[in-house]
């Protein structure tokens, strides 16, 4: 991060359209904001699209950040917003349905074997959810919106959030439980 | 509701999964943005509110300003002149002659001719203007006074026709008449004897004996020396109403100039205590 000076510098000169300005701007997020974008997209180039979108909103919009929260913060946010738009707006659509797995079956593992798991496994897992319960998992375990947030962002009721949640979190642990039975064999 | 703690668990592992999770982005992903951002159109600015608003009053405030003011509604000449057949001719102001001579053309100049003419009949020996006075007390406009001793008003005949001698540049007001013409500052009236003897010794102010003590007093101005504006009877002034200055936005503007005349005007006292009519 540079220093408050010099970041205010580069958004005053952003703001003023500068592409010498805006290239460094993109250089210093665009890395973390990928990731989030990966996220919620199914594929790199997916993500990458929602970034190019989320990024031209930034710099259009960048007149109107006030400086009160983080920059990070409200870069992350257009992102978020961006790929629940690309996402309603079918671009993320999957075709085939996921199947879902048993929902009576308890998982058998604890929440802590996650921690074993690294990053790429995580979201692989994640990946097999449902798009609305991943979408729900992602917006209130990860980037931490509450649950009025979540349906508001979505267009859903707060009680489908939550249940949406519940079975997240429940399929999760399933999928993991199920890669874990399937690597012992 | 207490949050389940394997919940919370699983959520916290997975916000540590990923707090740090950064891909490398494709250059094509710039060039996208760099192409978009050079295809839109140069930033357009928003409008400054904070100078807009200020800029509008002060346009609306000068262009208040300057509209025509509803005083000069009294400069247009109007000349009210009687047949001598009334009884009582009175020569109209000169100016007002030269301003109303395109409108009458030749048949106006020669009525006032005739007017003239007619009103050489009226003029004293000294060159005052001899009108016989009503009932009414008639006094000088202006800001002098006529201060008439009590020993020449106690000397005058009861019997004569109630007359008034005035100067024959001095405002006359007659009921019905008005006659603005310049009044000197003081108006000098002979000796006891003299006034007896003269040709206007018959103009009496027996009439006003029993007003000797009020005759030496300033009325208000009838007659307006600023500009060409004065007072005729025929045409009603508003002295009181400012609704009269203006209809809808003009009015308005006027109320808002007055108010802002009131507040930044040099001479506030003078605008506070005098309305400028």
């Amino acid at each position: 991060m540079p220093a408050s000076s010099d970041f205010d510098a580069l958004l005053a000169r952003c703001r003023r359209h500068e592409p010498a300005a805006q290239r460094a701007l993109y250089a210093h997020y665009a890395g973390r904001m990928l990731g989030v974008a990966r996220r919620y997209a199914h594929s790199l180039p997916e993500a990458e699209d929602i970034l190019q979108d989320a990024f031209i909103k930034v710099f259009t919009h960048l007149g109107e950040f006030r400086s009160e929260g983080s920059l990070e913060g409200w870069i992350r946010r257009i992102v978020v917003t961006t790929a629940i738009n690309h996402w309603q707006s079918g671009k993320l659509r999957r075709q085939s349905q996921v199947e879902l797995l048993d929902s009576t079956t308890e998982p058998s593992v604890s929440p802590s074997a996650l921690a074993q798991l690294n990053v790429r496994e995580v979201l692989n897992l994640i990946e097999q959810l449902p798009d609305g319960c991943r979408m729900v998992l992602l917006l209130y375990a990860v980037d931490g919106y509450s649950h009025s947030e979540v349906s508001e962002l979505l267009g859903i009721q707060e009680s489908t959030s939550k249940a949406q949640l519940s079975k997240a979190r429940k399929q999760l642990l399933l999928l993991y439980q199920q890669h874990n039975n399937f690597i012992r064999l | 509701m207490t949050p389940d703690p394997d919940d919370e668990l699983l959520d916290q592992l997975l916000r540590e999964t990923f707090n740090d999770f950064e891909l490398p982005p494709a250059s094509r992903v710039w060039t996208g943005i760099e192409g978009h951002l050079a295809a839109m159109p140069p930033g357009t600015r928003p409008l400054p509110l904070r100078w807009l608003l200020p800029v509008v009053a002060l346009v609306g405030v000068g262009a208040g300003w300057l509209l025509p003011r509803p005083a000069n509604r009294d400069s247009t000449p109007k000349t009210v002149v009687r047949s001598p057949a009334a009884g009582l001719v009175v020569p109209p102001r000169r100016e007002t002659l030269v301003n109303s001579a395109p409108v009458g053309g030749k048949a106006m100049e020669a009525s006032i001719a005739k007017v003239r003419e007619s009103t050489q009949g009226t003029v004293g020996r000294h060159g005052r203007a001899v009108v016989p006075a009503p009932r009414q007390r008639v006094l000088p406009a202006a800001a002098s006074a006529v201060v008439l001793p009590a020993a020449a008003i106690s000397a005058a005949r009861p019997d004569s026709v109630p007359l008034l001698v005035l100067p024959a540049n001095a405002d006359v007001v007659v009921p019905g008449y008005t006659v603005a013409t310049p009044l000197p500052d003081s108006v000098s009236v002979p000796e006891n004897g003299a006034f007896a003897s003269s040709a206007v010794a018959d103009a009496t102010l027996l009439a006003y004996a029993g007003e000797e003590r009020n005759i030496a007093v300033t009325q208000p101005t009838f007659v307006h020396k600023e500009g060409s504006r004065e007072r005729r009877l025929g045409y009603r002034v508003p002295m009181h109403r400012t609704a009269e200055k203006g209809r809808g936005f003009r009015r308005h503007m006027a109320f808002l100039t007055r108010r802002l005349q009131h507040i930044f005007g040099p001479r506030r006292s003078r605008t506070n205590s005098q309305s400028n009519f």
